[in-house]
């Protein structure tokens, strides 16, 4: 894949782990490659000293392969990886306690889409941040966007 | 016995698929400690210390419950941790744990009187008797009854029980009477009840060849599933042998447990909770599960009479299930 689709995905895969590094540490220089299976894309990554670095094409511990919308869906929590490896839209191979190790790091991580607003000067942020969340509650925003995106990545 | 609406108890293996389940209808989310106390110790998964925290303070706001799981059996030399998990669930102010070890449920007890007991699934109860037993000794106020009763034998066993019974409403099957498989011992030398795992993600390989996926557990071919064959858990139980000819699913085909369809007899019968499987599971399952769930248990306390299974439900539950189908299991065997 080239540099810079390897580099976002990098990028942003540090920014949502970066309170999981103790645990990405006992996966430290396993090597991973992720095939965008409809587009003949490969995505080649490892653990580098509690992070994700990229790798060079080569030998690797886990393969993981499914289309594009599937691995999307993944991504945004629309579906989980045991659904899809039921329906054999997701491969697995090599080292599976990889694989399952890194998906419960995932899992385990509160994306919280509101940290930003935590550099607001106080007290102002804790304020504003109720209030968004509050309007969120009430107008089950977090829901639709869900249903959403659920509907533009319909199998 | 109670015969209002169960409650519904989703599984979280983390904290996103623990506000899930509140958000979406639990009543009560059960979790695992971070470590072998627990009938699911995955690397990676379930609960460390803050985690447990936050996700307790998240449920109680919304006036849901949490459940600790502490339902493997402490060996002698591990023992301490076992206790050191039951002082910390009342620390943490946990609203009641699950656990199965008859040693553990005696400290639970006779260190914290006040502390609400379930009897673990693992503790393979199965008759009002064994319940009487955990309830005199103990003091348990609800028991998880494993999934190999048929029909008849749960009326029984909820018409005679000393405390509340709770059933599994929907997941994968652990088809052996839960706690006492030694089937996967067999093959990878792990049980549920010793390391809370069965099959443990480093035995496990998968290999796509030219004939279809192939599954083996510690080198143990255990299944082939062709180009489009849907699949399930490698569990030995789950695998294709052959004891003739042909290889077929000796011991029982990977496939869901769904109870949909005889949940206005569970209401009749004053069941007083339904639990999902499903602690290894994303938060996207956990979400989709309860949602479900949620709206079934609602529709039936509203008028059971004329609660019938919409095909919505059992689509979405079809989709996310081993094999992506569903059974009733044991529930269906006509033996008494
Ligand atoms: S091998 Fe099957 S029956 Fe045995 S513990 Fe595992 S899932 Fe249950």
């Amino acid at each position: 894949m080239d540099p810079v689709a390897t580099a976002i995905f990098v990028g942003m895969a540090n920014r949502v782990l970066a309170k999981r590094q103790p645990d990405l540490v006992r996966l430290e220089g396993r090597r991973v490659v992720i095939e965008v299976s409809d587009l003949g894309k490969s995505l080649y990554w490892m653990i580098r000293r509690g992070r994700i670095a990229p790798a060079p094409v080569g030998a690797v511990d886990l393969r993981i392969a499914g289309s594009a919308k599937d691995l999307c869906r993944l991504a945004l929590r629309l579906d989980d990886p045991d659904t899809l490896f039921f329906a054999r839209r997701l491969v697995l191979e090599g080292e599976t306690s990889i694989g399952l190790h890194f998906k419960n790091i995932l899992d385990s991580v509160d994306l919280d889409w509101f940290a930003p607003i935590r550099y607001l000067p106080a007290p102002l942020g804790p304020r504003i941040r109720q209030t968004i969340d509050r309007a969120i509650r009430i107008t089950q925003a977090d829901r639709r966007l869900h249903d959403i995106l659920d509907r533009a990545l319909q199998p | 016995m109670n015969d209002h609406k169960p409650e519904l108890i989703c599984p979280a293996g983390g904290l996103p698929a623990l506000k899930a389940a509140v958000d979406n209808g639990a009543d009560a989310v059960y979790v695992g400690f971070r470590d072998d106390t627990n009938a699911r110790n995955f690397p990676g998964l379930n609960f460390g210390p803050d985690d447990t925290a936050r996700g307790i303070e998240y449920a109680h706001r919304a006036g849901k419950k949490i459940l600790l799981a502490l339902n493997t059996y402490p060996q002698v030399h591990n023992w301490s941790v076992w206790t050191t998990a039951v002082d910390r669930a009342v620390e943490l102010g946990i609203d009641a744990v699950i656990m199965a070890d008859p040693g553990l449920l005696r400290y639970a007890a006779s260190h914290h009187p006040g502390l609400r007991l379930h009897l673990s699934v693992q503790a393979s109860a199965t008759t009002y008797k064994a319940l009487e037993f955990y309830h005199q000794r103990f003091g348990i106020r609800r028991a998880v009854l494993p999934r190999v009763l048929s029909l008849q034998q749960l009326w029984h066993t909820i018409a005679n029980s000393p405390v509340e019974i709770e059933v599994f409403g929907y997941g994968s099957l652990c088809v052996m009477v839960e706690g006492r498989c030694a089937l996967s011992s067999y093959i990878t030398g792990r049980s549920p009840n010793a390391s809370g795992v069965c099959s443990p993600a480093e035995s496990v390989r998968w290999e796509e060849t030219a004939l279809g996926r192939e599954s083996r557990l510690n080198g143990v071919l255990i299944d082939r599933h062709g180009l489009n064959e849907a699949a399930g858990y490698p569990t030995l139980c789950k695998g294709r042998y052959c004891t003739g000819t042909q290889p077929y699913y000796a011991v029982e085909e990977p496939t869901s447990l769904n109870i949909l369809d005889i949940l206005p007899d569970l209401f009749r019968h004053g069941i007083a909770a339904v639990k999902v499987e499903g602690r290894q599971r994303s938060p996207a399952y956990v979400a989709s599960v309860a949602r479900v769930l949620r709206e079934a248990l609602d529709t039936c306390a509203s008028d059971p009479e004329r609660y019938l299974v919409r095909s919505q439900w059992t689509a979405v539950l079809d989709r996310l299930s081993e094999g992506q189908t569903h059974t009733l299991g044991a529930y269906h065997r006509p033996w008494h």
